[in-house]
């Protein structure tokens, strides 16, 4: 798992002590991701890398426009709100053949934020490998039946190849499957963080009216 | 709900009210929720404590954590085991001691903090040493970590200081401080190393 130190956060996001203390204290940044670690000047807190930093740019973009008990329920709960296509398309990092494909391989018009997720982040993969996204479309289908039934999505999500095929591996936890040297780990992330990712962006799309009204930057 | 009132001596199991007002020796053996909690005479509390108002000018040991909106602490607060403080804003001109974390968006302190972390957005600590504190073995306050986006200190002896904008006055004893703003420091100050991307101010 890699690690950020809690400076080397506060100076990426901009966010200053005050704020990550009180969201801290709200629960908005899990107290099991302070990670402390000794180092020569005692102890030094560190944090599991990307989870902490998606976690901060979801906060960011909902703090203005919802109070902070609003976003510690948006993003510790497992809702299964739906999306159609025009407003998947207009998430922003969403590839634009996601949503149609999405369609496509659950036979429904209308999807959640974790079929978004796995889906985005697997052909986003195939798109930096140079690879056809068809090359994972039976394995996205068996993956989004097994997702539509489980209730939960605090997972590491795990695509890896071996003996020539892709697989992917869900496992709970903050920490990334360790395999022996004849898997290939291609790409792993924590889905829960990447659902809270694509659905902060859909509230800061259709919440740019309600921060017009209220403005909450002090948190 | 109800107000929960003790005068003399009394052991609760614990529970939800509106208001608890200890004036004479308290015992609760579980957890408690109240609006305000009011304590003038002495109270143990072997649970935790949430309160919007937390008044104690008396003494108070906790054994779990406590959270609340505001904390005002006169007499002796003290938390025991590896548990947390929480709240808005806490006012000490007393003695706040937890083996635990302190966490406030605002903390001010003309009384004796011992912790081994406060953080928040705001601390102020400025522990005078007191005779009283003196006799209490509390001259200065004892804090392993102090992180905050502002920090003025007065006689407080820290590992280390982590802040942006960071005033270390007299009687202070530091041994690691970083500062991401401005940073000033008392000559009758002991500060060990410094680092950070500071402005020195005079």
């Amino acid at each position: 798992m890699e690690l950020i130190s809690k400076k080397e956060l506060l100076a990426q996001t901009g966010i200053s002590y005050g704020q990550l203390y009180r969201w801290k204290r709200e629960r908005l940044i899990p107290e099991e991701w302070f990670i402390k670690q000794s180092s020569y000047t005692g102890q030094e807190t560190f944090f599991p890398r990307q989870q902490v930093i998606d976690r901060v740019q979801a906060i960011m973009r909902m703090k203005d426009s919802h109070s902070l008990e609003e976003v510690a329920e948006f993003l510790n709960t497992q809702d299964r709100f739906e999306i159609d296509v025009e407003s998947a398309l207009a998430i922003e990092g969403v590839q634009r053949r996601v949503p149609q494909l999405i369609c496509t391989l659950t036979g429904r018009d209308r999807f959640t934020p974790a079929e978004l997720a796995l889906v985005n982040e697997i052909c986003r993969y195939a798109d930096c490998s140079g690879l056809p996204c068809d090359v994972f479309s039976e394995l996205l289908s068996e993956m989004l039946r097994l997702l539509a039934s489980n209730a939960v999505y605090d997972l590491i999500c795990t695509l890896f190849r071996h003996s020539g095929g892709y697989h992917i591996v869900f496992t709970k936890g903050a920490t990334a499957p360790v395999f022996d040297r004849g898997v290939e780990v291609c790409l792993s992330f924590a889905l829960g963080e990447r659902i809270n990712f694509y659905k902060a962006r859909l509230v800061a799309i259709g919440g740019q009216e309600k921060g017009d009204q209220h403005g909450n930057s002090e948190n | 709900m109800e107000t929960l009132r003790i005068d003399g001596i009394r052991t609760i199991d614990g529970g939800e009210y509106d208001r608890v007002q200890v004036d004479g020796i308290g015992k609760c053996r579980g957890n408690i929720k109240t609006r305000t909690i009011d304590i003038d005479g002495m109270f143990r509390c072997e649970g935790s404590v949430e309160a919007e108002q937390f008044d104690c000018d008396g003494t108070v040991k906790i054994s779990g954590n406590v959270r609340a909106g505001r904390i005002d602490i006169d007499g002796i607060m003290t938390v025991t085991g590896g548990t947390k403080i929480e709240s808005g804003e806490i006012y000490c001109d007393g003695i706040i001691r937890i083996n635990g974390e302190i966490s406030a968006d605002r903390i001010e302190a003309d009384g004796c903090i011992s912790a081994c972390e406060i953080v928040g957005e705001y601390i102020r600590i400025h522990s005078h040493g007191h005779w009283l504190m003196s006799f209490l073995g509390f001259a200065r306050s004892k804090i392993d970590l102090i992180e905050a986006t502002g920090i003025e200190l007065r006689g407080v002896v820290a590992g280390t200081v982590n802040g942006r904008n960071i005033v270390i006055g007299p009687g202070c004893k530091i041994e690691n401080l970083d500062c991401s703003g401005k940073l000033r420091v008392s000559p009758k100050a002991q500060v060990g190393t410094i680092s950070g991307n500071f402005t020195k101010e005079d």
